[in-house]
């Protein structure tokens, strides 16, 4: 286990490097002057090579590289030429917050999308098994900046019941009800696609485990309906579930994205969008950076989990 | 500590027995009428092809068809002496694992590959044994797992299913089948998925539980070399009815249906091994025809359409089971056709 452990990591830290890479290099082959791009069509030669002179980008590509990814391991994640502060400062406490809505919507997508898939693989082909396959299909399909425009439109313009956007109320004094409050709408339109996709799978799988030989075993010694759900056919559905809810977070960090430029939610996603808006490239680029390196933690986090759930696994990597 | 098998207790007795299905379109009968019983100690086998409705007969005494497809029980199954169709659920949950308990078909896949083969048998024992501290539980366990024939019980009790082999699992679930102390034990086809000389070992042990114990077993299987081995009484099952029954002796050495008969016929003989012309007797012979479908509405005698050399009025039109002797029974009249020139085969029966 210890063993499997270090070799994880160290595979981990070959993907860490590519996505270093080619966050560097995404922003780098962007046609267009970076230079000309901040001072402006009239800028002149001298000045134009003064900036790039500062910036480094008179450098070959790949010193720029190791100048950039040494900053990066230091925290100095480079300087805004928009907002004129230091990224790693706005960036920082923005990513907290992209991760308090993050951990809000997978926490409600696994709570309902595997409750929901548990409950329907167990009643497969029943009436409320078919209604909620449909629901989860509807669920699925929709693009989560125009559930969230519903949901805006629905609860907080039309009812009234919840705020329209940001995370506290300005007025107020901003404790925990209040960031809940407004925690709500996000989350919702983060998770919905999520649960539908995780209510999905985990009815497949659970129909599947409920049809095992040894369900049918245990089932031949009387045990209760609670032992033989919980014990047995959810602890088996586990693995394969808790890898859908690792590829899910890749796809709840894109829709957090999404809603925080709805709800004007002040995370990475808001901080990128207005980025990309003042083509402020040190800013994207850190914003994308971590975002990916949160994808790479938490299947790093997954693949671990899945070796705890799992024993046929545990043996191979030991 | 034998119990004696006197014939007078019956553990499992079984009387007109009709489990009803639904399938698109209609109801089928897969169990039609049987009746028969097992006594205090006795190895029951219920041979039969697949489709012979010998594993819904085992499932209707388990209560174990799924909701989804059962229309209804009829008759009586009574478990030392209760009807267990007239019981509530919950009463019924009390009975398995305590006076009767199955051992499951495929050992390779009936324990759960998340838990280690200890904590499995401990949950069944504690489930039975509702006031056992894990201790407790824990102990029984290995004395039990020993009593299986394992050599290293405490190795066993720590080790994942995936871990060990075929004959060791199968020896688990045998284990998983006795914590409750059971009077009964119903085998499903429990050597089919192990290979020969493993067979012959779980066999053994089978044997040596209802010897020590006194725990009846009933067992199906299609392999009239587990009957000849282990068998103390067997019934042959065809398209849900019972054929013949008799004890091991009457039933292979003095078959009467020809669907028994027939069904010896198809066992493969090695005796071509010593014998000169090796390629005549090397053909094997098989039945012709196949299991009727159930589907349909079957009148007459059910395996009529299978032997068209005995004329159609040596057959009932409703078979009814015929006694030969106390024990040995079989259905139609129609076995009468291959005696009816040896009056002293018919005597030799008797």
């Amino acid at each position: 286990m210890p063993l499997y452990l270090i070799k994880r990591m160290i595979s981990m830290l070959y993907v860490l490097i590519g996505v270093t890479i080619i966050v560097f290099l995404m922003i780098h082959l962007i046609p267009g002057d970076t230079a000309q791009t901040l001072l402006g069509g009239e800028a002149t030669k001298a000045s134009l090579d003064a900036l790039r002179h500062k910036m480094g980008l008179d450098q070959p590509l790949i010193i720029q590289y190791f100048i950039w990814i040494k900053q990066v391991i230091t925290g100095n994640l480079g300087y805004s030429y928009s907002l004129h502060i230091n990224i790693s400062h706005l960036l920082f406490p923005r990513f907290l917050n992209t991760l308090v809505l993050t951990i809000a919507s997978l926490l409600l997508s696994i709570l309902i999308g595997v409750g929901l898939g548990f409950f329907s693989g167990l009643k497969k082909n029943t009436v409320i098994d078919k209604i909620l396959s449909a629901l989860s299909v509807f669920g699925a399909s929709m693009p989560v900046f125009w559930i969230a425009l519903m949901l805006m439109w629905l609860f907080a313009i039309q009812l009234r019941l919840l705020p329209v956007s940001g995370m506290y109320n300005l007025r107020g004094n901003g404790g925990f009800a209040d960031l809940l409050m407004h925690l709500i709408l996000p989350t919702i339109a983060t998770s919905l696609v999520s649960i539908a996709v995780i209510s999905q799978m985990t009815r497949n799988v659970v129909s599947d485990v409920v049809n095992k030989d040894y369900i049918n075993y245990y089932q031949s010694f009387g045990l209760s309906h609670y032992q033989l759900n919980m014990k047995h056919i959810l602890r088996n559905s586990l693995p394969p579930v808790i890898n859908i809810i690792g590829l899910q977070v890749g796809y709840i960090l894109g829709g957090a994205l999404f809603s925080e430029i709805v709800f004007n939610w002040p995370g990475v996603g808001l901080a990128i969008y207005t980025a990309i808006n003042s083509k402020d490239y040190p800013m994207i680029q850190a914003g994308v950076l971590f975002i990916a390196l949160s994808f790479v933690l938490v299947n790093f986090v997954v693949d671990i989990l899945n070796i705890v759930v799992n024993p046929k696994l545990r043996d191979s990597n030991k | 500590m034998r119990r004696m098998n006197n014939g007078s207790t019956n553990i499992l007795e079984i009387e007109n027995l009709t489990t009803t299905l639904r399938i698109p379109g209609g109801k089928v009968s897969v169990v039609e009428g049987i009746s028969f019983n097992v006594k205090a100690g006795e190895k029951l086998v219920i041979v039969g092809e697949s489709g012979s409705g010998k594993s819904m007969t085992i499932n209707s005494i388990l209560q174990m068809v799924p909701d989804s497809l059962i229309d209804s029980y009829k008759g009586i199954i009574k478990i030392d002496g209760e009807n267990i169709l007239e019981m509530s659920k919950r009463k019924f949950k009390d009975i398995r694992g305590k006076k009767i308990s199955l051992v499951a078909q495929n050992a390779m896949t009936s324990l759960d590959p998340s838990y280690k083969i200890g904590k499995q048998v401990m949950e069944i024992y504690r489930h039975n044994h509702k006031k056992a501290s894990k201790e407790e539980a824990k102990k029984e366990t290995l004395i039990l797992l020993d009593k299986m024939g394992i050599k290293n019980p405490e190795h066993v009790f720590h080790s994942y299913p995936h871990e060990l082999s075929g004959g060791l699992r199968q020896r688990v679930v045998i284990a998983m089948a006795l914590t409750g102390n059971p009077k009964l034990i119903i085998a499903d086809e429990p050597t089919s998925a192990l290979d020969p000389t493993l067979q012959l070992q779980i066999l053994d042990l089978l044997n040596e539980i209802n010897q020590k114990f006194g725990t009846s077993i009933l067992m199906i299987t299609h392999d009239f070399g587990v009957v000849s081995y282990f068998a103390d009484r067997v019934i042959v099952m065809y398209a849900g009815e019972i054929l013949e029954m008799g004890t091991v002796d009457e039933v292979i050495n003095y078959p009467l249906h020809p669907y028994t008969k027939g069904l010896l016929k198809c066992i493969p003989d090695l005796s071509w091994l010593d014998k000169e012309d090796k390629i005549e007797k090397r053909k094997l012979s098989s039945i012709s025809g196949e299991v009727p479908n159930l589907a349909k509405k079957l009148t007459g005698c059910r395996f009529a359409p299978r032997v068209s050399d005995i004329p159609e009025d040596y057959h009932e039109s409703s078979p009814k089971m015929h006694k030969i002797t106390d024990t040995h029974w079989v259905r139609c009249t129609c076995y009468q056709y291959y005696l009816k020139d040896s009056i002293a085969g018919l005597e030799g029966v008797k």
